[in-house]
């Protein structure tokens, strides 16, 4: 009969102990999330046998990980501010334009020569605003990923080319040869349109930094796991620490104060590739596509 | 590599992981620190070859007896990785290739801030080497991993988001490389 008392008590106790434990660790776990919550540094160690340790360095992970969220979060507000201000100020200037000439020409005693000459550099202003917004409105819509364009794979030669044909006047004008080195025709995963877009930028830029008389070369080589696409000018190049920056939103180089552009070529350039899985590197411009 | 997964300790200097200087840890916590943060993909596997191919794969986690094993993310891993029909089969039974790729699911299984891996494709065909890159960069971005790797090959290097070139045991000076919107150079 005692025994039966006392093997009871004991049941009683380990059950008991079993509940404290568990409110203990129920508790402690309870003040864990409560660190991540706050945002406080979590006290216990993690390099320790057990369950707890393993918990804590779980969850001081978790800790890592929302704080890298929050800081990216923040960094593309930012972004959004600096890019209506931008934009603001890159429509500022064609803005000025336009109503300066539409002044000039209601000017009265105007010869018909200057209205002509007037009328022709207000259409020019028109034009750079409609290809400023229409650029912005494309980066913006690429970055939300509002646009989704087929990529299939397509012979690359034909892109190319369309990408020459749209240059090719710009730099007959300041005689600057165009050539590409002698390639296979392959078939990778692009869209042509966009994909000759961007080879278009490319090639723009290297035709506006070279001087007349220079030349702009294209190369392709083939690797195993991706293919490379080079576009090679022997103008004025980019220095060693500006090459990370130049991908950026209206990035300019100091250098280039001289030369109208607006810094989205390149930006845009990289987002749409980006949505290729193409990887872009400058030491002379370098393509890389899967 | 060794170093910094602590299974090395410096002559000289410190090794500071999110903050902490690992040399400051008893041998006890740095081995549970390894075990719970960093994977390890050997050049030469480093296969139990008493254990089949899923044994081999959730061994690091049983190790930790705070852990339990995620039965679903291990058969999605030895799917991806092409080796899920051969789970049953053990090391010696393997080629090259799958026994590479089984190291690569072992590194992976218990979802690791740090990833060390020393020529992780270097016996996989061009094919498969696309596939196992590929799901590193995934993995890479959806548990916010970081990714050392050790390669020789330059077309691989390319893929990655920053390359660091050593010479002769010292870090040469190399090319900065983006890969984010707007040319950020943050991880």
């Amino acid at each position: 009969m005692a025994l039966h008392i006392i093997l009871l008590i004991l049941l009683f106790i380990v059950i008991g102990y079993s509940i404290y434990r568990k409110r203990k660790t129920f508790q402690s776990i309870n003040r864990l999330l409560d660190c991540v919550l706050s945002q406080e540094p979590i006290a216990l160690s993690d390099t320790k046998e057990g369950e707890l340790s393993a918990l804590v360095s779980k969850i001081n992970r978790i800790q890592q990980v929302l704080g890298k969220q929050i800081m990216q979060a923040e960094d593309e507000k930012e972004q959004v501010k600096s890019l209506v201000s931008n934009m603001s100020h890159q429509l500022k200037t064609p803005l000025a334009n336009l109503s300066l000439y539409t002044e000039i020409l209601s000017i009265p005693q105007l010869t018909e020569e200057k209205k002509a000459d007037a009328a022709q550099k207000l259409k020019r202003q028109v034009d750079k605003l409609d290809w400023i917004t229409g650029s912005l409105a494309k980066m913006v819509k690429l970055e939300q990923n509002a646009i989704t364009f087929d990529i299939e794979p397509l012979p690359i030669r034909g892109t190319i080319l369309d990408a020459i044909d749209t240059v090719y006047e710009k730099a007959e004008k300041k005689h600057i040869s165009l050539t590409s080195e002698p390639y296979d025709d392959i078939l990778l995963y692009h869209n042509r349109k966009w994909t000759a877009e961007v080879f278009a930028n490319l090639l723009e830029n290297a035709v506006k930094y070279t001087a007349p008389g220079g030349a702009v070369q294209i190369s392709i080589h083939p690797y195993e796991i991706y293919t490379e696409i080079m576009f090679t000018d022997n103008g004025c190049g980019i220095r060693g620490e500006e090459i990370p920056r130049i991908f950026q939103r209206f990035y300019r180089s100091p250098e280039t104060e001289q030369t109208e552009g607006s810094g989205i070529g390149l930006y845009l350039s990289n987002l749409i590739l980006e949505k290729e899985k193409v990887k872009s590197m400058a030491k002379k411009n370098i393509r890389l596509l899967p | 590599m060794n170093l910094i997964g602590g299974l090395d300790i410096p002559t000289e200097g410190n090794i500071f992981i999110k903050g902490k200087d690992i040399s400051s840890l008893t041998r006890k916590e740095l081995t549970i620190f390894r075990r719970r943060n960093i994977g390890f993909v050997f050049q030469n596997y480093s296969l139990m070859p008493v254990l089949n191919v899923y044994d081999n794969t959730a061994l690091p986690i049983t190790f930790d007896r705070g852990n339990h094993i995620s039965r679903g993310y291990i058969e999605e891993l030895l799917r991806e990785l092409g080796i899920w029909d051969k789970r049953k089969k053990y090391p010696n039974e393997l080629s090259g290739g799958q026994q590479q790729r089984t190291a690569i699911a072992r590194a992976l299984a218990n979802r690791p801030a740090i990833l060390l891996a020393d020529e992780p494709t270097g016996n996989l065909d061009s094919k498969t080497t696309v596939e196992v890159i590929g799901l590193l960069k995934a993995s890479c971005r959806k548990y916010s991993q970081t990714i050392l790797m050790v390669t020789h090959n330059e077309a691989i290097a390319q893929i990655c988001d920053r390359i660091i070139h050593i010479e002769d045991g010292m870090i040469s000076p190399g090319i900065r490389k983006l890969s984010h919107k707007g040319g950020d150079d943050r991880c």
